[in-house]
């Protein structure tokens, strides 16, 4: 944030976003915002897994826990996994947390999606609204007490 | 010597690397400066296709001449001299892939004014709205938004100048159509066709676009636009009510048609090949690669109009003919046995920034983002020299030989589209290709950020990359032989031709047909289409002949294959055969199954069919048109409902009969009740023929299909708009081709899914057919109506396809298992069964192991067992297992809990 004064800071939340993607569509569709030239807010790290099956429940819960005010998860469409049904699998573990973070309150910091390879439009859009959606929340109750 | 590939488009791109991949010298030539021909202009499709444009940039074996010509070829076959831009190449074949050019368009359809565009440049615009402030589609001539958006497909094609079918446009049209429903949802869409002709998922698409995105498809050749005060006015005829309409668009885009390179004739001139009346590549329905000078080989759109499967198809089928007459004398990339260096517990971590030719450098402060990096625990080198892909390649190799690096961190393009060829440098300089973490500073963030978020986004990007590289383990990679053997299911004419272009390729092939002879699906065929008058016969004659002859190709008839085993390179089954108690046991390193289509399908009592003497089907119809045909009114009923899918062949089919029947007996009244001829490419022809002999072709609509009562045909015909009655003395039915039988139980037993009962290619991010005979199931290719049913041309080309790919394999000695896969911690595992239950290629099986004992220090094993997971060689690394794991106990390789939570660390 170098030459950016704390006041500014103040004045506009720059939420922190941990978004996890699959390797065949959404990352491929991040691949193609760039390509073209798509421009969205700086507020995502993306961590590419393989598949979206890999999303382990811990992974949204450490990122949050970490500090970060959103996180989201987005793998192709049901029915295109790259791992036959690797998605379905997906969704089964988003559900699952949702009810844990419901419970804690968070459930409204963790978004999912399905955004194709082809679909960079998408993904630039989405990436767009989550920011402002994040940013209407405020900063996590979590930042900076844990760790 | 080698192999000359002329063109780099996406069919010279696909000749070159099956080509290079399996020990081919390769010189690809390209006219222009840039690989990629016409699939650059189209943003999805440059996406799928950069992976292969990078591989073929940085391949050992090919010779890449760019902004070069061929100017001079002399020799035969096996001694080519080539000229290219003043360069001698000498060459044992040459494969011709000068692809397509759009025609010129006449003014006629208000072309001129600038909201009237041609569908290349459409792609243009569509891009350019992408980055554009507002993101809007906007009119060119006063960047307003465009709310009535019209389509005109056939725009030279299917006409005077152009009297073929362009193929593409109809599935191109459809799919820009759904581009524009989907992102900008308010856009009325008309398109104005004269057929819709599309097969499969294409034909989904036109069903899903006119039902749920209600875009118009409107059956009328428009005769002219009228550009006027701010508005296009399309004229047309409204079938319905049989008048002239009128239509105010926004803007209009013209699907043009396909025509062969501007750069064939001259091509053609230099090489001696023949060119076919419409100029492109002259090849024929049984040699559909061949051309007609021996040993030059031509593939893609510029032997005929067609889609990328196809041309692809060819250029993979081109590249096995062309490496048949040459000889090998590369070796094949990744075959060496690398010794790695052992890592040490010091951490000697190496960051490599690339400047991508100033992509990156333009937008991030390279130089602050190395400050920042050096400062970083672990971190003993950092360089940001380098400024192409292959100079960060030198850098790595050298920082690991003369530095010691133990891990890698290389910031650049896409691992999408460089990974792979950044691990191959880590392992030639001796480290595991699994100490190297990939930072997408390019695509994800120089090219989307503005330039002071970019350079902070990519501090943090490195910063997260370098974390998770000090947790990233080598990954002990087995090296296994490759069985040069293949297994070719199906003994048809696919089936066949596959089993000779393996054979060919100097492999054992064993070829299993559940028939007591082989032939397949085109025994029952008597007189091809077309005007060649060539016998289903005699072609296979000729194949059976040379499949029987040839050595290497074990046939075996009346069997099945079962218990299927093992990974690409290396499989087991067993060969039953029929009523036998013996089995035969084989092993291959490749499958291709090519098991065809079935025509079986009976239309019981549909027009009577099986109670009636004179319903019959086409391919009853055709076989009567050998001997004498006395009808004189004939009705041939085109899509006919039932089971299966529509086959590519099924208008051709259609259509010739018609015509043969009409020319055998010029004064029948010969009828094709139809929804659209699919007559497509240079089998429009036969449509014209048929039309000028005077075939009577009447249109049905789906809703009010035609109806047989007493005797007598009626169907509503859409042009005339009234009921027309025909007593025919023959009525033909063109049925719906269906899966062969096998493929149900084959898709089980490789794991290959099926769509409507064919089997489908490896899906493709973006959605696009690269590798249209490649599977999940890495080694099993698929090929002709097994995937599709298909013109004999087709199935050709498509068999030679799954030939090569299946060569490309083959021609290697060792491959090596798969990193990425999921291990288990045996002492944790409690045995519970959830990774066996979920895992979606059963790769996963509990076993009852012994549990040792540690007592004081020795470790004994006593009879207590319990049970464990065990990952098997089918495991693709999904990892599905390592995150259900209720007690941790499956970890999936390079994407360990441990590593993943190392990112998350820094990534906030």
């Amino acid at each position: 944030m170098g030459e950016e004064t704390t006041k500014k800071e103040e004045e506009e939340f720059e939420p922190k976003i941990v978004g996890f993607t699959c390797n065949w569509c959404t990352y491929a569709a991040a691949d193609l915002a760039g390509t073209s030239r798509k421009k969205y807010p700086p507020n995502s790290r993306i961590i590419r897994l393989m598949c979206s099956a890999r999303l382990d429940p811990m992974f949204v819960l450490k990122a949050l826990l970490n500090g970060a005010d959103g996180v989201f998860f987005s793998g192709c469409h049901p029915g295109e996994c790259h791992y036959i049904k690797g998605n379905y699998y997906a969704r089964r573990r988003i559900a699952a947390i949702r009810t844990i973070l419901k419970q804690l309150g968070l459930d409204n910091r963790f978004k999912s999606y399905w955004i194709s390879a082809s679909e960079g439009e998408k993904f630039a859009n989405t990436m767009k609204g989550l920011t402002e959606e994040i940013k209407e929340l405020g900063p996590s109750p979590l930042r900076g007490k844990i760790l | 010597m080698g192999i000359a590939v002329i063109g780099g488009g996406v069919a010279g791109i696909t000749a070159a690397l099956d080509l290079a991949d399996s020990g081919y010298k390769v010189h690809l030539i390209e006219k222009n400066a840039e690989l990629g021909g016409k699939m650059e202009e189209l943003a999805e499709c440059q996406m799928g296709l950069s992976p292969y444009i990078a591989k073929v940039e940085n391949h050992p074996n090919i010779n890449l001449m760019l902004s070069s010509e061929l100017e001079r070829l002399s020799g035969t076959a096996g001694d080519f001299k080539l000229s290219v831009s003043g360069n001698e190449v000498g060459v044992e074949s040459v494969v011709l892939a000068p692809g397509y050019d759009i025609p010129e368009v006449a003014k006629s359809y208000g072309y001129g004014s600038p909201d009237v565009v041609v569908s290349l440049d459409f792609e243009g615009m569509l891009k350019a709205a992408t980055v554009s402030e507002t993101g809007e589609l906007v009119r060119p001539s006063d960047g307003k938004r465009v709310k009535k958006l019209g389509f005109i497909k056939c725009v030279g094609s299917r006409c005077q100048e152009n009297e073929i079918c362009s193929t593409a446009c109809c599935a191109y049209t459809a799919k820009e159509a759904w581009e524009v429903k989907e992102r900008f949802p308010d856009i009325e869409i008309y398109i104005f066709y004269m057929d819709i002709r599309v097969f499969g998922k294409d034909e989904e698409l036109v069903a899903e676009l006119k039902d749920k995105y209600g875009v118009k498809y409107i059956r009328s050749r428009v005769p002219e636009v009228i550009p006027e005060e701010g508005a296009l006015t399309v004229k047309f005829e409204n079938l319905e009510k049989g008048t002239i309409e009128k239509l105010d668009l926004d803007m209009v885009v013209l699907a043009v048609g396909l025509l062969p390179s501007k750069t064939l004739s001259k091509l053609a001139e230099i090489t001696g090949v023949k060119t076919d009346k419409y100029g492109y590549i002259e090849t024929s329905l049984t040699s559909p690669l061949e051309t007609s000078v021996p040993g030059i080989l031509a593939c893609g759109t510029a032997t005929a109009p067609m889609k990328v499967r196809e041309s692809v198809a060819q250029a993979s089928g081109a590249a096995l003919k062309a490496a048949g007459l040459s000889q090998r004398t590369e070796p094949i990339p990744g075959q060496e046995e690398h010794k790695y260096i052992e890592v040490g517990d010091e951490l000697k971590t190496g960051v490599f920034i690339c400047g991508c030719e100033g992509e990156i450098a333009n937008s991030i402060d390279i130089p602050a983002v190395v400050e920042r990096v050096s400062e970083l625990k672990d971190v003993v080198y950092v360089n940001s020299e380098t400024n192409t892909l292959q100079e960060a390649m030198d850098a790595i190799e050298s920082g690991i030989v003369d530095q010691g690096l133990n891990r890698i961190v290389f910031a650049g393009q896409s691992p999408r589209e460089c990974e792979d060829i950044v691990r191959d440098a880590c392992a030639g300089a001796g480290l595991n290709p699994y100490l190297l973490e990939m930072v997408n500073l390019r695509e994800q963030c120089a090219w989307v950020q503005g330039p002071k978020d970019a350079t902070e986004a990519a501090v943090d990007m490195l910063k997260m990359a370098v974390e998770r590289a000090k947790y990233l383990e080598e990954i002990p990679v087995e090296r296994y032989p490759v069985i040069p053997k293949a297994l070719v299911i199906g003994g048809g004419i696919s089936g066949m031709n596959a089993a000779l272009g393996i054979a060919d390729a100097g492999y054992e092939v064993h070829l299993v047909d559940k028939g007591a002879e082989l032939g397949g699906g085109l025994r029952e065929s008597t007189e091809l289409p077309g005007p060649g008058g060539e016998q289903a016969a005699d072609v296979l004659k000729e194949l059976v002949d040379k499949v029987t002859a040839n050595e290497r190709i074990n046939v075996y008839t009346k069997v099945k294959e079962e218990k299927v085993v093992g990974r690409a390179g290396s499989f087991k089954a067993k060969i039953v055969a029929e009523g036998s108690a013996e089995d035969v046991e084989i092993e291959f390193g490749a499958c291709v199954i090519a098991t065809g289509a079935r025509r079986d399908f009976v239309p019981e009592g549909y027009f009577g069919y099986g109670k009636e003497k004179n319903v019959t089907t086409v391919s009853e119809f055709v076989k009567m048109l050998a001997g004498k045909l006395d009808a004189n009114t004939i009705a041939l009923i085109q899509d006919v409902p039932g089971e299966g899918v529509t086959a590519r062949y099924s208008s051709i089919e259609v259509v010739d009969s018609a015509l043969k029947a009409k020319e055998k007996n010029p004064d029948a009244n010969v009828f094709v009740l139809y929804q659209d001829i699919k007559t497509y490419g240079k089998w429009e022809v036969l449509y014209k023929d048929a039309r000028e002999k005077g075939v009577i072709f009447l249109r049905y609509d789906k809703e009010k299909p035609p109806k047989y009562e007493d005797g007598i045909v009626s169907v509503y015909d859409v042009i005339f708009n009234d009921e027309i009655q025909i007593k025919p003395d023959l009525v033909v039915l063109s049925t719906p081709a269906m899966p062969a039988e096998a493929n149900e139980r084959l898709s089980e037993m490789f794991r290959i899914p099926l769509k409507n009962g064919f089997f489908m290619e490896k899906p493709e991010r973006p959605k696009m057919v690269l590798t249209p005979v490649d599977t999940v199931n890495e080694g099993v290719f698929i090929c002709g109506s097994a995937v599709y049913p298909a013109m004999i041309d087709e199935c050709l080309a498509m068999s030679s396809a799954a030939a090569s790919r299946a060569c490309v394999l083959l021609a290697k000695d060792f491959l090596e298992t798969p990193a990425m896969t999921s291990v288990v911690d045996e002492e944790i595992c409690v045995g519970c069964g959830v990774c066996e239950a979920i895992c979606p290629v059963e790769a996963i099986e509990l076993t009852e192991e012994p549990v040792p004992v540690v007592t004081f220090g020795v470790t004994t094993v006593v009879g207590r067992t319990k049970k464990v997971a065990k990952v098997g060689e089918g495991c693709i690394g999904c990892g599905s297992c390592a995150s259900y794991c209720p007690s941790s106990a499956m970890s999936l390789k390079y994407f360990r809990d441990k590593q993943v939570y190392a990112q998350l660390d820094y990534a906030v």
